[in-house]
């Protein structure tokens, strides 16, 4: 439980304690579950009829509707299953920017994915997890064991921001490794080249996964509230920095600002990914707790 | 261009205030490692160019600031464009000479009504809230005013109230007055005008020096005026005055008989075969003669005259020779005695009064 109280203090875990979180389409699973199979089964819940063909098993033949109709029709159940999530959190460079007495984007992402991983444990659902910057550096498949969880915990507490973002190449490297459909959660600042981004996160969804996209800004790059002439270096690539006077350019940088979350906003809508700003000025359980009731209401 | 307030354009140095905070901000700038790179890469390719074009302009506006209002608070003067518009207010110091010479009776009046006259059109042909003040040549120099004055009406009747016939004109010190004076003034435009008849003995080459000094003096203020001469009225070139009038006895009685001996010189360049010396006392012609006067000649002339009262009485010698009035007349007074108290002295000094024994 060390590992837990580094990422996860008690009132963190007390106030997600009654969160659940809910796949919101169709997913893959081996167990009996609390999340819907796209594999229609002899099971308790009703989903349609069809007329039946040769080869068909007769005893899941409708008498009822063959005395009503005089045709054969073969009744077909939805069989639920348990949900299998991935968290790719995005551990480059940039991610490694904090406000002056605040946590970092990737602690908070870290800590958020420590959450939600909690979560889908307690539902005895299995996730996994890939931390990446421009390479995928580790790749845990999921599980849903409880000693499972400790090995997730452990890897969060371990990985260090650092190096440069591909979001894009990253993702496309991921696809054949998921093989079955699921939920995928995405934690990043999004800081990418935002047309190969959304391109790539298009693929997630043709294989139909579902997609979660926690996109993390610090309040620092959200207000952009220095005025002393600053000297920005730049944390992916060491050397590059650019010298500026802020309050000249602050208009400019928070237009640009508003245009990047405009587009990725659209991109997401586009691709039916669901898109979760998050800054990290707010607490982690708060903006979860605001993510899934969110859900629950649009499922 | 000159300014009221020349200390303060000093302050113009601090338009390189921005310039040093501009350097002291960029020589130790705030490190920040950041994360969003692009959007700042992506927000210099758009607003490069517009951003050092408004920085620029935004340096410039904040050196411009302090100067501008350093040299607001230097009060500054366009002093040789403001004569190229005609309605610009002027601050005008009329140096008017009422010396003796001033009296002269010329066309139309003397040469000091004259001045007046043409003192009064310089006046009345100011703009409005123009400011004037006027100084006397003659006399203590002292202006009329002790500062500028913005109501020319009232000026125009107080230089109607003057009069001329005050000894020789101090052409230095009243420059020096109208100096003095024009550097109090409220306008840009300064102006000294000296309206006088310019008479060699006010205008001597002797002092020629002492005018040429006050008159440097005078353009070498922060904001120097436009002297400009005025030559008014005629230059009398006959003179004859009557210098010196004495007489005996010293101590008169009633109907003693008084000797008035007066000194006449012709100082003009044409002589007089006859030229009418009166003498009147109490006001009324008591004697007349004529007598010659060569040009540049000195004479004197004798009268005779018994009182028959007691009391105070004015001999007055007068000629009429030529239009310059003031010295044509010379007054005395003379005191006639009831009794003339004599002390009669006989025998050995001795410090004891007569009748007093030792």
């Amino acid at each position: 439980m060390t590992q837990v109280s580094q990422l996860l203090q008690p009132d963190e875990l007390q106030s997600i304690a009654n969160l659940n979180l809910f796949a919101r389409q169709a997913v893959e699973g081996a167990i009996s579950g609390a999340h819907r199979s796209p594999h229609k089964g002899f099971s308790i819940e009703f989903a349609q009829h069809r007329e039946y063909v040769q080869g068909d098993d007769t005893r899941r033949v409708d008498w009822k509707v063959f005395g009503k109709t005089d045709r054969y029709y073969i009744r077909e159940y939805e069989e639920e299953t348990s949900l299998r999530a991935t968290l790719l959190v995005d551990c480059s460079g940039s991610m490694d920017y904090a406000r002056e007495g605040s946590i970092s984007k990737c602690q908070y992402a870290m800590k958020l994915a420590a959450c939600i991983a909690q979560i889908i444990i307690r539902q005895s659902d299995s996730v996994g997890m890939v931390t990446f910057d421009d390479q995928i550096r580790s790749f845990i498949p999921p599980r849903s064991s409880t000693s499972h969880l400790r090995l997730l915990y452990q890897e969060m507490i371990e990985s260090r921001p650092g190096g440069e973002t591909d979001l894009a190449n990253i993702f496309q490297k991921l696809m054949p490794r998921l093989q079955r459909r699921g939920m995928v959660f995405i934690f990043t600042d999004g800081f990418s080249d935002q047309r190969a981004l959304l391109q790539s996160l298009s693929h997630f969804r043709q294989a139909s996964h579902e997609v979660v996209l926690f996109h993390i800004l610090d309040p620092d790059e959200i207000e952009f509230p220095f005025s002393a002439w600053t000297k920005f270096e730049n944390l992916e690539m060491f050397g590059q920095f650019r010298t500026l006077d802020p309050a000249s350019f602050r208009v400019a940088y928070l237009d640009n600002l508003r245009q990047f979350r405009e587009a990725l906003k659209t991109g997401c809508q586009r691709h039916r990914i669901d898109l979760v700003p998050m800054s990290t000025a707010e607490p982690i359980t708060d903006a979860l707790a605001r993510c899934l009731r969110q859900r629950q209401l649009t499922a | 261009m000159n300014f009221l307030n020349i200390l303060l354009v000093g302050g113009v140095a601090a338009g390189a205030i921005p310039i040093i905070v501009h350097l002291i901000s960029r020589s130790k700038p705030r490190e920040v490692r950041w994360g969003a790179m692009h959007l700042i890469e992506l927000t210099l390719q758009k607003q490069q160019r517009r951003l050092r074009i408004e920085n620029w302009l935004l340096l410039l506006l904040r050196i411009c600031i302090p100067v501008f209002l350093a040299l607001c608070m230097a009060r500054p003067v366009l002093t040789g464009a403001a004569a190229l518009w005609n309605d610009a207010k002027t601050s005008l110091v009329v140096v008017l000479d009422n010396s003796y010479s001033q009296d002269f009776q010329a066309t139309g009046g003397t040469n000091f009504e004259n001045a007046q006259k043409q003192a009064a059109d310089l006046v009345a042909g100011l703009q409005r809230g123009s400011d004037v003040s006027v100084v006397m040549m003659s006399g203590t120099n002292s202006p009329l005013y002790d500062s500028g004055v913005f109501n020319t009406k009232r000026v125009a009747e107080d230089l109607k109230a003057l009069e001329a016939g005050y000894g020789k004109a101090e052409v230095p010190s009243a420059l020096d007055v109208a100096s003095a004076i024009s550097r109090s003034m409220s306008h840009a435009q300064r102006e000294v005008i000296v309206i006088s008849d310019f008479q060699r003995i006010s205008w001597s080459a002797e002092e020629a020096t002492l005018r040429q000094r006050a008159a440097e003096r005078l353009g070498a203020a922060e904001i120097a005026p436009r002297l400009t001469l005025f030559h008014t009225g005629a230059e009398g070139r006959e003179n004859v005055c009557v210098e010196t009038v004495s007489f005996s006895p010293r101590v008169l009685g009633m109907n003693q008989t008084l000797q008035v001996r007066a000194t006449l010189r012709n100082y003009g360049e044409r002589g007089h075969d006859s030229l009418k010396v009166v003498c009147r006392v109490d006001g009324k012609v008591a004697h007349t003669t004529q007598i010659p006067l060569e040009a540049g000649q000195k004479r004197q002339v004798l009268f005779t005259h018994q009182f028959d009262s007691a009391g105070s009485h004015v001999v007055e010698v007068s000629t009429d020779a030529d239009s310059l009035k003031a010295d044509n007349t010379f007054r005395v007074s003379i005191p006639v005695w009831e009794r003339v108290p004599v002390l009669v002295v006989d025998g050995d000094p001795s410090p004891n009064r007569i009748g007093e024994r030792n």
